[in-house]
């Protein structure tokens, strides 16, 4: 449960500040207060807001905001190149749709690489794509036979021509 | 000069949009065009706009500089204006490199259905539209469109090419926030706008995602400054009408929110004009941001008959009579207020920096023009409509699908909000300089 406010530091110096603020526009220190001085005050406060929270953009991206590299590795694009003209290939693996990431990882990244093949998922169209962590013969049925093992789990199946 | 400068600005973003739908078009009703008829396609209405451009811009009323402040208020946000531009810059572009194809939903849908256009020549695009898993196949194509049509001039799939236009509608979105207040303010809160854009780190982080939320944020940005042109400006009032309507078109082309962004739109100005009893501009203003509306509605309107299957908004009124999903649904506004901007761990809220910026430039409320009472109403409107297709969508996990959702929601009418509240509260434009202090 996140908490009600925020507890970082900065807002605590802008509450400071915003004191700060307040006693220069009411004036209550006549030699330093007024309107105009207060206003440039409260510019000069949220120029440094600013400044605060565009470092904390580049600082996040300094520490590193990299996703999802596996989908585009080089088996993905070979397999793309191997594929005849056709419409639909079947998808299967052995990744379970309850571990949403990783299987989200191999489904949309093959999609993406095969297209504009429609990744259907099972094995009723006559080429198939078997993006698995680990291979079980079982995953395929028989009558299929391998065209090419891509590594990194990445297998093209083609049905037996009758 | 900044009311040209902003001018620009957002006709190169209506170029991208038409140059998107006119790619899709010809794909459809053609076939898939060559490197040579997209180049033609992109000269021919390059010229059309810089024509427009050099027509409008001769009417635009050229206005000194209205600001009397002290020197601090020239100087300081124009410092800060170039430091945050050099420094976000160079974390947009590293984040870019990190992520060359992009988030999740790049490659997941925006940069997968620019895949089909430009891979399925002789219709095999059309397997976008195939009810397989999660295709997303109803989402409307001007990204992918505009991806396609790039990938289509250079004759090559390049990964770069919509990471570019991600960053491109990004630094537009800012141009626009800077050079639009500039224009009409003629003081130094448009360097201050803009600022409060860029010191809004979720928004940022979209830049290099390549999804559409950016693309979606420049058009509801730009359609609610051409409406405030048509109101300050009103030598060029009906033209920025006309553009107003064909970039909310294209905010509607690029997501399904930018239809409800329409009705929010033509709305507030129905009620707003209808309850102040001004019919012959209701009448006026109506007509012309139709006439720009109209081309890019017939597109959708046909795509969505014709290309894909039905997709209704109401998936279920059973949640309608249910207090807890009522409950559920403001807690999830109140997790996507928390979190907007990226800064409840570390930073400024950017509400709270808004607010700065308010009370440095709020005056007592006089003489409020109908299109700013009109336009305030822009975004409620909105909220109020995420908060019903939250209440009747079927999803199951409520709490997660808001999670997942309302913050890039929120994201997307960030760049308006600040631009409405920033010109929003001004007098005309023939105003003084000691009116506008």
């Amino acid at each position: 449960m996140s908490a009600l406010l925020p507890t970082n530091g900065e807002y605590l110096i802008v509450s400071v500040l915003f004191a700060v603020y307040l006693a220069l526009r009411l004036n209550i220190v006549p030699r330093i207060g007024g309107r105009r001085n207060s206003e440039i005050f409260l510019l000069v406060f949220l120029c440094g807001a600013i400044s605060v929270n565009i470092g904390v953009h580049y600082r996040t991206v300094q520490r590193g905001y990299s996703r999802d590299k596996v989908l585009y590795a080089e088996t993905l694009r070979s397999l793309s190149q191997v594929l005849p003209e056709g419409t639909r290939v079947g998808y299967v693996s052995d990744i379970k749709r309850s571990d949403r990431n990783a299987w989200l990882v191999r489904y949309f990244g093959t999609k993406y690489a095969v297209a504009p093949w429609v990744l259907e998922e099972g094995t009723v169209p006559n080429w198939v794509i078997v993006n698995a962590a680990v291979y079980d013969p079982r995953l395929i049925p028989d009558g299929m036979v391998l065209v090419r093992d891509f590594g990194e789990g990445l297998r093209l199946f083609r049905r037996k021509e009758e | 000069m900044s009311g040209s400068c902003a001018l620009a600005l957002i006709l190169a973003a209506l170029v991208l949009g038409t140059f998107s739908s006119a790619v899709f078009l010809w794909e459809w009703v053609v076939g898939a065009p060559t490197p040579l008829s997209a180049l033609i396609l992109l000269i021919g209405i390059t010229g059309v706009f810089i024509k427009v451009f050099l027509v409008l811009k001769r009417r635009i009323p050229l206005l000194q500089v209205a600001s009397v402040r002290h020197w601090v208020f020239h100087l300081l946000p124009a410092a800060c204006m170039v430091i945050g531009l050099i420094c976000s810059g160079i974390a947009v572009v590293r984040q870019a490199r990190q992520e060359p194809n992009g988030e999740w939903d790049a490659f997941a849908v925006w940069n997968l259905h620019a895949r089909f256009l430009y891979r399925g020549s002789e219709g095999a695009w059309k397997g976008i539209f195939a009810p397989v898993t999660w295709s997303n196949g109803g989402y409307p194509l001007l990204l992918p469109g505009l991806v396609n049509g790039a990938w289509t001039l250079v004759g090559d799939e390049r990964p770069i090419i919509p990471a570019m236009l991600a960053i491109a509608f990004g630094a537009l979105s800012i141009g626009i926030v800077w050079s639009g207040v500039s224009a009409l303010a003629r003081d130094e809160r448009g360097w201050l706008s803009a600022l409060v854009l860029l010191a809004t780190p979720s928004f940022l982080y979209l830049f290099p995602d390549q999804t559409a939320d950016i693309p979606i944020a420049l058009y509801m940005l730009a359609t609610m400054a051409l409406l405030q042109f048509a109101e300050a400006w009103r030598e060029v009032r009906r033209p920025m009408l006309v553009l107003a309507g064909l970039s909310a078109g294209f905010a509607a082309w690029t997501k399904d929110e930018g239809l409800l962004f329409v009705v929010a739109v033509l709305g507030s100005h129905l009620v707003t004009l209808a309850l102040l009893r001004y019919w012959r501009d209701l009448r006026t203003n109506l007509t012309m941001i139709g006439l720009g509306l109209a081309p890019i509605l017939a597109l959708l309107i046909s795509f969505k008959i014709f290309l894909i299957p039905g997709n209704n908004p109401v998936q279920t009124i059973g949640h309608a009579s249910s207090a807890g999903r009522y409950w559920e649904i403001l807690l999830g506004f109140y997790d996507a207020a928390k979190g907007f901007g990226g800064t409840w761990q570390g930073g400024i809220h950017p509400i709270l920096l808004l607010g700065l910026f308010l009370l440095l430039y709020a005056r007592p409320l006089r003489n409020l023009r109908p299109m700013s009472i009109s336009l305030a109403l822009v975004v409620p409107a909105m909220l109020g409509g995420y908060f019903l297709v939250y209440l009747f969508s079927s999803e199951g996990n409520l709490h997660d699908y808001i999670g997942g959702t309302l913050n890039r929601l929120c994201i997307q009418l960030w760049p308006a909000s600040v631009f409405m509240l920033a010109t929003g509260l001004l007098p005309t434009s023939t105003a003084t300089a000691n009116e506008i202090q």
